[in-house]
């Protein structure tokens, strides 16, 4: 988000999302609201929608889940958010804690949030495109937000950037800090050291897979030798 | 953006160009310059005066070289766009300025408590955003209903002051930790 300050390069999406939702819907600190509004109207298809399901599904204030739900109504085509309307099924929440009526009347709805279950004055969440990072910008600033770019906003995508930031990094804390399965990490992982042995190879060398070893040696010998032999 | 950081390498920008500018800020940026909130702002509100062209330019050329450094900053981050409020005030409000920024080039002032004060109030009742801003005002009882027949005078729409009423009524109780 752009508050012209130090990037924090690392910062971890969904929990900086959830956060944001909070301040806003819970504290009244309706910038950084509308803030995280425009983020996710130019960003949202590099959320990971399971992620951040999860984590709005266990928060225990009912106006966060109104929001979220808002949010899912008004960029219904990305059908990953669907689950926030499930999640909340109360009546519509008045965005401001007085005086809702009165600015709609005044002003009309936020055209985003019209019909959803948060009701917002138009001009009162700012739709400023200049408040957020641009797409590339954030490619190059971002390391996990450019892997989502390149693999989808899927656990593998945030695995490879765990290992990037860490190539000794044991695969079952890989698997926590992208909060998915060891098995889909484990797979990553071995993507991820597979191109990096490629890669590391000098050029010209090769490594080739010998023939089968007789039944009681089944695993196949791997040697190396260089391309000229 | 940092506004107090900002500030400061503008006030080397200019110096370092023999431009100066003396003004009156108001806006987020005010209520950080005199310690009233601590937050980033996204642009420095000048109320008075109108901003000659060559400040304008050195802004911009100044934003320019922000952005190189990787600090995003708008071409725009210095703009008169509250300047019509101006005209809006209780009289004597120049009378009633404070010091906001002391540089060597730069030398900015924001309005006085009360009518800053009036400010946030407006906002708040127009647009519904500055809640947190108003409560770190932490206004007075006294202060607020100073500050009501003037925010209730700001829109010709028949329910405005009633809207007023509720809404500043909503910030004294959190003020007071009622809510």
């Amino acid at each position: 988000m752009n508050l012209a300050v130090e990037p924090d390069v690392e910062a971890p999406i969904e929990e900086t999302l959830l956060h944001a939702s909070e301040v806003g819907m819970d504290t009244g600190d309706l910038r950084v609201l509308a803030i995280l509004t425009t983020w996710l109207g130019v960003h949202h298809a590099h959320v990971n929608a399971d992620v951040i399901v999860r984590l709005v599904a266990i928060h225990p204030s009912n106006r966060v889940k109104a929001y979220w739900a808002a949010v899912a109504q008004w960029l219904g085509k990305d059908r990953r958010l669907a689950r926030f309307i499930a999640g909340f099924d109360g009546p519509a929440v008045d965005l401001l804690p007085v005086g809702t009526d009165f600015q709609i009347a005044r002003r009309g709805e936020d055209e985003r949030f019209r019909e959803t279950r948060l009701r917002v004055p138009a001009g009162t969440l700012r739709d400023r495109p200049e408040d957020v990072l641009s797409p590339v910008a954030l490619v190059r600033q971002h390391r996990g937000y450019r892997n989502r770019v390149l693999m989808g906003p899927t656990p593998r995508a945030d695995v490879w950037s765990e290992l990037e930031r860490d190539p000794t990094l044991k695969v079952a804390e890989a698997a926590r800090r992208a909060r998915c399965a060891f098995s889909t990490a484990w797979e990553a992982a071995q993507s991820y050291r597979l191109l990096h042995t490629a890669d590391a190879l000098p050029p010209g060398r090769v490594l080739t897979v010998e023939p089968q070893q007789p039944p009681h040696s089944s695993r196949p010998r791997v040697s190396g030798h260089s391309a000229s032999r | 953006m940092l506004p107090r950081q900002t500030l400061e390498h503008f006030d080397d920008f200019l110096e370092a160009r023999g431009l100066r500018l003396d003004a009156i800020v108001v806006g987020g940026s005010a209520l950080v310059l005199i310690g009233i909130v601590d937050r980033p702002t996204r642009d420095v509100d000048i109320l008075h005066p109108d901003l000659p062209s060559q400040i304008a330019d050195a802004s911009r050329a100044f934003a320019l070289e922000m952005r190189r450094r990787g600090i995003e900053l708008a071409d725009t981050w210095l703009n008169n766009g509250p300047s019509s409020l101006s005209k809006l005030l209780p009289d004597g409000w120049r009378h009633r300025t404070q010091p906001a920024f002391f540089g060597r080039a730069l030398v900015l002032e924001t309005l006085g408590r009360a009518d800053l004060l009036k400010t946030k109030l407006f906002a708040l009742c127009d647009r519904g955003t500055d809640l947190a801003d108003c409560i770190a005002f932490s206004p007075t009882a006294e202060e607020l209903e100073e500050a009501m027949p003037w925010v209730a005078l700001q829109d010709a729409n028949k329910l405005w002051p009633s809207h007023v009423e509720k809404t500043i009524g909503d910030l004294q109780r959190r003020v007071r930790h009622d809510v």
